[in-house]
């Protein structure tokens, strides 16, 4: 059951995406990465993963584009957002704009399995 | 042969006598009664002696004998005088010209003396240029003659200095007398005018203007008056005819006045006149006189009689300048008169037509010889427009120091904003780029701990995990400065912020040709509010509205109203442009929402506009209709509560 949850890893950064992608592998998930909103879109028609982490600042489509249309395409995907931008009334905003969680970068992986576990936990 | 002989004698009786003893001696006479007859028939007749009276009426004998031997064809002659008077005045006859002097006594001695003068003139005789005259021995002294001699001894003298030329000319204006100054005036010896007309003297139209006022009736006062002199060799001259009754007919005597010099210097004074006078008229300025006493006008320029009412109204009445009192103010003469010094004043005059005038006033004084203020010239400038202009001047000088003020401040404004902005962008911008590779490093030695991994390798692993967090705690810091350089609440008076902010954009207004139009309430109060957030709030929906009207080109203006609320203030600002899409209207707010071009907007603008509005427990709402502009009313509170406390912000 566990094996089968797909998550969309969105980041510019190749290098965090592939790291991101070891740690999600070796607790057991499988993890898609995506560079830009675009392939993100993309996968999640594709794919249909249950859990995106999301960054914000991307070139092309940034994350709050990306938000605003997944949350049309597929209302139920759980979103964390991972952002190196830390504004005032941020975290107000976002979940205002439908993301579930957000970390601020660098992220603390135990942190971030707390927060998929949370929903998965919710999932089953 | 006998001789030709001439005897002159006004006495008829002596005439006739003389003239018997010498015809019957066989010689040819002739008689004359008077000098000036005397003269006439020496005109054609040259006698070899010559018989005069000392005493005549006209010419006195004195005188004809001078004029004779100044005839050049009477220089042989034998010239023998008669005096009546020998006794009494002692006579140099030689000193006359005369050969020999008869003193006249009784006729009965007459003809003794004749002859012996006859013998004095024959060739032999005359070498004997004797001195004696012939007969005094028989006269006696009279002492009455005496007086009456000396008397005109007197009268000669005075005549011959005076300075007024002295004629007298008989019945038929023959010259019978003319003193020096009279001969100096009209430049001939006295020997030759005697006997000639004394109309002759003249020339041209004074001749005329002579003859004809000696044709008129002679009752009437004869006189040609300084006023219109007559011309005499080149001198201006007044004449005075004054008759003298004497028994062979009136003559007269008339006094000539040299008026030249004082014609010329009247001439020369009314020339003065003439050019002061083209002077004050060519003033365009009232220009007059007044007496000290009194401030009577005495003299004013045509300008001062159109424009000044006191006089045009005595101009008016006819009674030129007559005891018209100067027109007001009197100040200046007042002043004049206590300084003995020019003054200038300034003077504002109400018109009746309620318009002001504005007088500069120029006041000198004229003094007399005691140094005493006898009159006062005026003279007024009209600076009416000069006053406005210098008004204007000045009113926009003050414009411009209030206009360079506001810019300065709101330079200063612009400037801490824009360094408070460019740190928070380097700022965000540098955090951005540090915590992306922090987390790379960290994800990735998160990563590895999971690993089976020696001690050693996971306590190096803990400590580039501390070291991460270390760098990371730094750069947020560094970020948050410029998320949280303070809220700095104090009175703010929403109009002179507003005015300050759109004077930062006013130069990209005006390029736009957006006009901003302010209608503010009067009674606005100030509000309790962060200067500079609010700022920020006036710059983003400013330079939105700007943007939002880019495209239209016609009608481009940003509209603000205020007004005054309960508890705060309204403030509605409404542009002209293209208006907000219903679909977006509801998005604005949202951060990161744009309808920019990519580039041109960030999507924050309205979003930190909202948040501001929120921090200071305010409302903001949009209202709009696509095609008719928008319009955002904001509310602020007078008094800011407890920032926690702030009732829910208005969304629509």
């Amino acid at each position: 059951m566990k094996k089968k949850i797909k998550i969309l890893i969105v980041d510019d950064e190749y290098a965090f995406c592939r790291s991101l992608k070891i740690f999600l592998e070796k607790i057991g998930f499988v993890p898609l990465i995506a560079t830009n909103g675009e392939h993100a879109l993309d996968i999640v028609k594709d794919e249909k993963p249950a859990i995106m982490t999301l960054d914000i600042r991307m070139p092309g489509l940034n994350g709050y584009d990306i938000l605003q249309k997944v949350k049309r395409q597929d209302p139920d995907l759980f979103i964390i957002v991972i952002t190196a931008i830390d504004v005032p009334n941020m975290e107000e905003m976002l979940e205002h704009s439908g993301a579930h969680a957000l970390l601020h970068k660098p992220i603390d992986l135990q942190k971030l399995s707390d927060a998929i576990y949370g929903f998965v936990g919710h999932l089953l | 042969m006998g001789s030709k002989i001439l005897v002159v004698d006004n006495h008829p009786m002596v005439l006739k006598l003389i003239a018997n003893l010498l015809e019957k001696g066989g010689h040819e006479v002739r008689t004359a009664e008077d000098g000036l007859s005397a003269l006439d028939i020496l005109k054609s007749y040259e006698p070899d002696i010559i018989f005069v009276d000392l005493v005549m009426p006209n010419i006195s004998g004195e005188k004809l004998c001078r004029i004779i031997r100044n005839m050049p064809h009477l220089q042989g002659v034998f010239l023998v005088i008669l005096s009546a008077i020998a006794a009494e005045e002692e006579l140099d006859f030689a000193a006359l010209g005369a050969d020999a002097c008869i003193a006249k006594g009784s006729m009965s001695n007459l003809a003794r003396h004749v002859a012996r003068v006859l013998e004095l003139a024959s060739p032999a005789g005359r070498q004997e240029k004797s001195r004696e005259i012939i007969g005094l021995d028989e006269i006696a002294t009279r002492e009455i003659t005496r007086e009456l001699l000396s008397s005109r001894k007197h009268f000669e003298i005075i005549l011959r200095n005076m300075s007024e030329g002295i004629f007298e000319f008989a019945p038929n204006r023959k010259i019978i007398f003319a003193n020096p100054a009279a001969a100096t005036l009209v430049g001939i010896p006295e020997e030759m005018l005697l006997g000639a007309d004394f109309t002759e003297i003249f020339v041209d139209h004074s001749l005329e203007a002579v003859v004809a006022l000696l044709n008129g009736p002679a009752e009437s006062p004869r006189k040609i008056s300084e006023e219109a002199p007559v011309l005499l060799n080149g001198r201006q001259v007044s004449l005075q005819f004054l008759p003298v009754a004497s028994e062979g007919g009136a003559s007269t005597i008339v006094i000539i006045h040299d008026v030249t010099n004082r014609k010329q210097a009247e001439e020369k004074i009314g020339e003065q006149n003439r050019f002061l006078n083209k002077l004050i008229e060519s003033l365009p300025h009232p220009f007059f006189v007044v007496g000290a006493k009194g401030y009577q006008v005495v003299l004013a320029n045509s300008s001062a009689q159109r424009q000044l009412a006191v006089l045009a109204e005595c101009s008016n009445h006819g009674g030129q300048n007559e005891a018209c009192k100067a027109p007001p103010p009197y100040a200046p003469f007042d002043r004049v008169q206590q300084d003995k010094n020019s003054c200038l004043m300034e003077y504002v005059e109400q018109g009746k037509d309620g318009q002001e005038t504005t007088h500069e006033i120029h006041a000198h004084p004229i003094f007399d010889k005691k140094g005493k203020v006898t009159q006062i010239i005026e003279y007024r400038l009209d600076i009416t427009e000069r006053k406005k202009a210098e008004q204007a001047l000045h009113d926009s000088k003050d414009a411009l120091q209030k206009a360079l003020d506001n810019l300065q401040v709101a330079q200063q404004v612009a400037i801490r904003q824009e360094k408070l902005a460019s740190i928070g962008t380097l700022a965000s911008g540098v955090a951005h780029e540090i915590l992306n590779p922090l987390n790379i490093i960290g994800t990735l030695a998160q990563v590895m701990q999971l690993e089976k991994i020696p001690a050693s390798m996971r306590k190096n692993l803990d400590e580039m995990l501390i070291q991460i967090k270390r760098a990371t705690k730094i750069t947020n810091s560094l970020r948050s400065f410029s998320h949280h350089h303070g809220f700095e609440v104090r009175m703010v008076d929403v109009h002179a912020l507003f005015d300050k902010t759109a004077a930062l954009l006013e130069h990209d207004l005006n390029l736009d040709n957006v006009r901003v139009e302010r209608h503010y309430a009067d009674d606005l109060p100030r509000i309790e509010a962060d200067e500079d957030q609010l700022a920020q709030v006036f710059l983003n929906l400013v330079s939105n509205a700007r943007d939002a009207m880019s495209l239209d080109p016609d009608d481009k203006r940003i509209i603000v109203e205020t007004r005054s609320q309960d508890d705060g203030v309204e403030i509605r600002f409404s542009d002209t442009g293209g208006g907000i899409d219903p679909d977006a209207i509801g998005k604005i707010f949202d951060p990161f929402f744009t309808t920019k071009d990519p580039g041109r907007g960030t999507g924050l603008g309205l979003w930190i506009v909202y948040s501001i509005i929120e921090n200071h427990c305010g409302t903001i709402r949009v209202e709009s209709e696509k095609g008719k502009g928008a319009r955002f009313v904001i509310f602020l509170p007078t008094h800011l509560p407890g920032r926690r406390e702030c009732d829910p912000v208005d969304e629509k």
